[in-house]
């Protein structure tokens, strides 16, 4: 007995603690990752993400009035048809959650502040500043609005916001444990939806559009250059910009030669040195980082244009968009179509995922596009502070206002932090060690940013999808409110146009000082009343276009107006034009009756770089100058390269990728020199290069202020083309110039919102730049190495008015945002890349939906029915 | 010898059975259960630890077959894999699962052993319990 009760012992002592130790292993989170059991287990984690759709699926659901079918085709792309528009917006509610569930969620806690609640405290900074901005606080209270406008019966759209918010949470109700990926990995679920977290969406979208730190940037430009020579700033950085063909035809063209008035300021160090501290500090912070980067960048930018009946060969429109954003996997947009039969709602097109309807798109009568505007609706005003809780407003010792925020933070105690606001905004200046309001001496800084107000974008939206005619269209724009768009328009009808539309702040620039630039272009001092926003542009005093006698019109983040709109200041900052150029080259040189959907599908992907078309036959001709008939082999082995390229930024050419290099040393040894020694850091153009390179030879920018002798403009290049060669050798490991592709250099990659390689795309060999139509714009600065471009187009449109089923478009990701779906990077890898497309079914019903291309079916049915 | 190679393939089934419906239970550590089961049905310690790890696994392995056929699975875990150890380690994952599945089964079925012992050797102490139950059911 003692040997079997002996043996037993020796069993369980053996096995018992091993599996213990088996258990807490993989009980336990390791290296980041949450605990292996719970990830790997059957039945649990990984196990339990959402798969591909089945065929065909039946959900009876409360609430419905009517019955509902999604038919998705072979992208997994929903046809949604529903008997009531109700029952339309559930149903795409549901169809949004069930592909882009973990993308919608990360936005709106991003907006929210609520990323270190599932992140930990890392994210702490990134939180209050989001919450500091205001950006939550202005979509709650846009939400009572609408509740209210809704109550008063003045907001017949509001239910039909309500009902998509409640397919949302059907979903997730539905389907809580069945998540996707990204939340296992995270270790946390999604929870309910609201009509304030689609309200935070428009919000984030203003900020990537409109944020950003210029004002405050130009003013360090301004204090630095004008200490040297008060025509400096100008010269770099004056308005407006040489080359510019304006969006809007109407208000005449510019000449070519840029500002170069002097500017009489009187300098503040002290708030130099206050806003070079801020610009330093505000980039610890992760989303600011983000954000400045991709602004340097220039990823945010756009391409939309539209013919008229006369230069089509269908006589009808065509109108093309592509929105250019960084790109994310999913990608920014979704894409489906919406079908009611109770009131006619029809549309097909773009949405960002947790926002209801069809942001760019068409229906059955008209279809638009955006591009941004690069409108200034943000401020930055500056006042003296009078003891810790006061500041100088207009001469008067004012007390701030203070809003405490609390925000949940994973595996420790919530968080409560307070911001203090000016008259203007919040006091961000405080925002600098991330912590409580604290004294920072005499000067604090806060904007002023039109996102801070009451918005309507989501009514816009439903108006554009139920304008019939440029009237309806124009009527809806007026609630246009945040995210100023280049908005081109055509219609059955043949009619084109074009708005840039939003809300335009107008200012009171009368109490500004001599050599303050006014137009919101450097900060205000507030303590002096500067600057005050006193109303916005009249809608009707926008600059817009119907019907050009050019028979088209083109927009490309260029300016907005030429020199006749005399109406209102609208802009300080907008592309250098290079894109704008390529297309308005490609429009006006075509004849009548020859631009087709093909023609189109072409110039969108066109790689050809009219930046390089600018500066390439300037270098070859200098070389020529400099050498004769008999330059060095290896320059001369450059110059063949060159001299037989046609500009066209093709990836498995060598050209492309000496221009490039050649072009960034050109812009580094003329301006960095400067930038160093008066010590100024603002992005330079490379548009005013190319003017000072064409027009002004002599300029003194190309004399290296750091060397005793005086460089001269082609002293400079040709510095710039020996360090090309010589980085491109020991780059290339070659002196064959034929050998260094452009492929080799640039690429693209396509980031997981994750951040996780494994669920991102890429990095693959891109053709294009930043400067060409279909452009993949890479960081400047890893140009010391591999450039690999982050963003570029977003979406691609092509409305074809004569048959809009002939209508193309194409997302650079895929319609599911679930890394395990066929659908999550198909349309990226089959189409995009190749600058293909996929044709829409706008006019196909229920009924002659063309079967070979149903991929699956969901059939919604009102409980009982 | 007979006696035990059928008490083996019934313990087999019922863990492999066992194992299935624990899956729909999303607490991993009840995986232990079956194995213990099969330990407790079987009388030797060899015999235990092999239905248990055999049942165990191929519950597993069937859970996972029809994941990575019908539901895409192998991507997630190759992506999964990528994510600790690099490219390409999808299949090591898998691997990891199906050998956890015999490590845990083999655990469970020598802990079940090892009881049905302390057991054995509890009732060989005290018979006399035995003869109580017999009386009362006479």
């Amino acid at each position: 007995m003692r040997n079997l009760a002996k043996k037993a012992v020796i069993k369980l002592s053996f096995f018992i603690p091993l599996a213990i130790i088996i258990m807490t292993v993989f009980s336990l989170p390791l290296m980041g990752i949450p605990p292996l059991g719970n990830l790997l287990f059957p039945g649990n984690g990984v196990w339990k993400v959402p798969g591909e759709l089945p065929a065909a699926e039946r959900l009876n659901v409360p609430g419905l009035r009517g019955e509902v079918t999604v038919i998705r085709d072979d992208w997994g792309i929903p046809y949604i048809y529903a008997d009531y528009e109700e029952d339309l917006f559930f149903a795409q509610g549901y169809c949004h959650a069930q592909d882009r569930l973990f993308q919608m969620d990360m936005t709106r806690r991003q907006v929210r502040g609520m990323l270190s609640e599932i992140l930990g405290e890392d994210l702490l900074p990134t939180d209050k500043f989001m919450l500091a901005i205001g950006m939550e606080d202005w979509a709650i209270k846009t939400d009572e609005l609408l509740k209210k406008m809704y109550s008063n019966g003045t907001l017949e759209f509001f239910s039909s916001f309500e009902r998509y918010v409640d397919g949302i949470n059907y979903y997730i109700g539905s389907h809580e444990d069945v998540i996707p990926l990204e939340y296992h990995l995270l270790g946390f679920k999604p929870t309910e939806w609201s009509t304030i977290d689609t309200l935070c969406l428009v919000q984030e979208m203003a900020r990537q559009m409109s944020w950003n730190y210029n004002d405050l940037d130009r003013y360090t430009a301004l204090l630095a250059l004008n200490s040297i020579n008060n025509t400096y700033y100008n010269e770099l950085y004056g308005l407006t910009l040489p080359y510019q063909i304006p969006i809007v035809p109407d208000y005449g063209g510019f000449p070519e030669s840029p500002m170069k008035a002097a500017i009489e300021v009187n300098p503040s160090f002290a708030l130099k040195s206050e806003i070079q501290n801020f610009l330093a500090n505000v980039q610890k912070i992760d989303s600011e980082k983000t954000l400045m980067e991709s602004q340097k960048d220039q990823k945010v930018g756009s391409n939309n244009w539209v013919v008229n009946g006369t230069l089509s060969s269908t006589g009808a429109p065509i109108l093309c968009n592509d929105m250019h954003l960084g790109w994310i996997m999913p990608g920014v947009w979704y894409e489906q179509h919406l079908k009611a039969e109770d009131t006619g709602y029809h549309v097909y097109g773009f949405i960002i995922p947790g926002m209801p309807g069809v942001a760019v798109g068409h229906n059955e009568k008209v279809g638009w596009g955006f591009t941004n505007t690069g409108y200034d609706v943000i401020d930055w005003y500056y006042y003296n502070t009078d003891g810790p809780n006061q500041y100088i407003y207009n001469g008067t010792s004012t007390p701030y206002t203070e809003k405490t925020y609390s925000i949940n933070v994973k595996n420790q105690e919530s968080v409560e932090f307070t911001v203090r606001h000016t008259v203007h905004g919040p006091v961000l200046s405080d925002m600098r060690d991330f912590g409580l309001p604290q004294s920072l001496g005499n000067i604090v800084l806060a904007p002023k940013w039109i996102t801070n107000g009451y918005f309507f974008n989501i009514l816009a939206g439903n108006g554009f999808d139920r304008a019939t005619n440029r009237s309806d269209f124009d009527e809806a724009s007026k609630y246009w409110t945040l995210l100023a768009q280049n908005i081109v328009y055509a219609d059955v009808d043949g009619n084109i146009a074009i708005r840039p539309t939003g809300k335009v702040p107008i200012r009171d620039d009368s109490r500004i000082p001599t050599g303050h630039l006014g137009n919101g272009t450097i900060p205000y001092n507030g303590s002096n009343g500067e600057g005050e926003w006193i109303g916005f542009i009249p809608f009707e005093d926008l600059p817009n276009s119907l019907n050009p006698e050019q028979n088209y019109l083109a927009s490309a983040n260029q300016i907005v107006a030429g020199p006749d709109y005399n109406g209102y200041f609208l802009q300080n900052e907008y592309a250098d034009g290079y894109r704008a150029r390529r297309i308005n080259e490609l429009l006006m040189n075509a004849a009548d009756g020859s631009i087709s959907v093909e023609t189109m599908k072409i110039i969108q992907n066109d790689v050809n770089s009219t930046a390089a078309r600018a500066f390439i036959p300037e270098l070859i001709e200098v070389i020529n100058d400099y050498y004769g008939l008999t330059p060095p082999t290896k320059i001369n082995n450059v110059l063949t390269e060159l001299e037989s390229w046609h500009f066209v930024m093709d990836k498995n050419a060598a050209a492309p990728t000496i221009y490039r290099k050649w072009r960034d040393f050109f812009e580094d040894f003329t301006f960095n020199d400067e930038k160093e020694t008066y010590g100024f850091n603002t992005r330079t153009r490379i548009v005013v290069l190319e003017y000072l390179m064409k027009e002004d030879e002599s300029s003194h920018w190309f004399n290296n202020v750091s060397t005793p002798q005086n460089e001269t403009r082609d002293d400079i290049m040709m510095i710039a083309l020996n360090a090309t060669i010589n980085w491109l050798e020991s780059f290339y490991g070659s002196e064959d110039p034929s050998t260094w592709r452009w492929g080799n250099i640039h690429k693209v990659y396509f980031t997981s919102l994750t951040q996780l390689d494994p669920l991102s795309k890429g990095p693959y060999e891109a053709d294009g730049e930043g400067y060409t139509i279909n452009p993949a714009g890479v960081n400047i600065d890893n140009m010391k190495n591999i450039g690999v471009a982050r963003g570029g187009a977003s979406e691609r449109l092509i409305l074809d008015f004569s048959n809009l089923n002939n209508s193309l478009s194409v997302i650079p990701s895929g319609q599911r945002g679930l890394s395990n779906s066929k659908h999550y990077s198909d349309q990226l890898e089959q189409l995009f890349l190749q600058g293909k497309y996929h044709f829409q079914y706008f006019t196909n019903t229920l009924y002659n939906f063309p079967t070979s291309s149903i991929e699956s079916q969901i059939f919604f049915f009102p409980i009982g029915g | 010898m007979e006696i035990e190679r059928r008490t083996f393939l019934i313990s087999l089934i019922i863990v492999l059975c066992l194992t299935m419906l624990l899956t729909l239970v999303p607490v991993w550590q009840l995986v232990i259960i079956p194995g213990i089961i099969a330990g407790m049905l079987n009388k030797s310690l060899k015999y235990g630890v092999l239905s248990g790890c055999i049942g165990v696994t191929l519950s597993w392995g069937i859970y996972t077959l029809v994941g990575v056929i019908t539901r895409n699975a192998y991507t997630i875990l190759d992506q999964f894999g990528a994510l600790i150890l690099g490219e390409g380690f999808g299949w090591l994952i898998l691997l990891l699962i199906i050998l956890l599945a015999s490590t845990f089964g083999a655990i469970g079925g020598g802990i079940g052993n090892g009881f049905k012992a302390l057991i054995n050797a509890y009732l060989e102490k005290h018979p006399y319990r035995d003869s109580e139950l017999q009386y009362k059911e006479n």
